[in-house]
């Protein structure tokens, strides 16, 4: 192992699962010893971490710290012997700080580990595990509203709510206002691009190309009188209940969607 | 055996330095949670949903975004 030995391992898991006098020396200094170089390489290549790098230690022992047991030690009631499963744990982990680092200073653009500087080092794999619960399960989300045969403009009011809660930190409430004032004057094509633009904005979110080339497709569809539907004024399609509860409605239809499929 | 306090969970999963005090309270808090799986599950519901708002809020809203509300 290149990064800690088997015996540095033990001797953490040993001092961690002492209960009456559990210690974090081992675990800070394998930490250190592990993350420190790749964790300089990505403040080198990324413009808004320059300097952070002892900044993004401190935030990864504190997260160590914090998750060591509910996120490595014990699995399924067992203590988890495993020193390459804890290396990729590690890096799983400072991965998702540089993240939320960089999130947090307003990076509209992640440095990624495929460049030669800051590539991962040999054998790391980043167990998505810890991310799953937000970006990864997010952006499936988004995957799964824009897969659907909904008719279009529901998907795209979906995405359209999604896209204003996270940029603009809104209540349900206030998105679904923002969501009528942004697009009632628009058609639907105007919403694709609002939305295409918009999420390039968003660092964890990652619109399938491929998802998006599908709703295209969807807005190219005549309908019986020859009118495409990209063509077509949003509001147009609101029901007899009024703007708000209809966007309401249709962000309601796709969570159900969301939920059958997540479970 | 003493199950933690919802204040003893929440101060440990919102420790956001290093302090003699924050250690003291992790060592206790992961030294139980090591043996009791009610106290763990418990934790790992509140890291979850610590964890699912820092991803969500944004806590500023840059300019563009409302530029682009008005057009």
């Amino acid at each position: 192992m290149a990064f800690f030995t088997q015996q540095e391992f033990h001797k953490m898991l040993f001092e961690l699962t002492q209960s009456d006098a559990v210690c974090y020396n081992t675990l800070i200094n394998i930490a250190e010893k592990t993350l420190y170089k790749s964790v300089c390489g990505w403040c080198n290549q990324t413009p808004v971490l320059k300097n952070c790098e002892e900044d993004l230690m401190q935030e990864i022992y504190i997260r160590l710290i914090k998750k060591c047991v509910t996120g490595f030690i014990m699995r399924d009631g067992v203590i988890n012997d495993d020193p390459e499963g804890f290396k990729n744990w590690l890096f799983t982990v400072a991965k998702n700080i540089r993240n939320d680092f960089a999130k947090k200073m307003g990076a509209k653009e992640l440095y990624e580990p495929n460049t030669p500087d800051g590539e991962l080092p040999e054998g790391v794999c980043v167990d998505t595990a810890e991310n799953d619960y937000d970006y990864d399960l997010l952006n499936r989300c988004f995957c799964i509203v824009l897969n659907s045969d909904s008719k279009v403009h529901i998907p795209l009011t979906w995405v359209t709510m999604m896209l204003v809660i996270a940029k603009g930190g809104l209540t349900r409430i206030e998105a679904t206002e923002s969501v009528v004032n942004i697009c009632d004057g628009m058609n639907l094509d105007q919403m694709l691009d609002f939305i295409t633009k918009q999420s390039e904005t968003i660092i964890w979110l990652n619109l399938n190309q491929c998802q998006l080339d599908d709703v295209r497709k969807k807005l190219d569809e005549k309908d019986s009188c020859g009118v495409r539907t990209g063509d077509k004024k949003y509001s147009d399609f609101y029901m007899k209940k009024g703007a708000k509860a209809s966007v309401s409605d249709w962000v309601n239809r796709m969570n159900s969607r969301i939920e059958k499929e997540v479970g | 055996m003493k199950h933690l306090t919802i204040d003893e969970i929440i101060n440990f999963v919102t420790i956001d330095s290093i302090s003699k005090e924050n250690l003291e309270l992790a060592a206790a808090v992961n030294g139980h949670i090591l043996v009791c799986d009610k106290c763990r599950e418990k934790v790992k519901a509140f890291q979850t949903v610590s964890d699912s708002l820092t991803g969500m809020l944004t806590p500023k809203t840059d300019l563009d975004f409302f530029e682009d509300i008005d057009m």
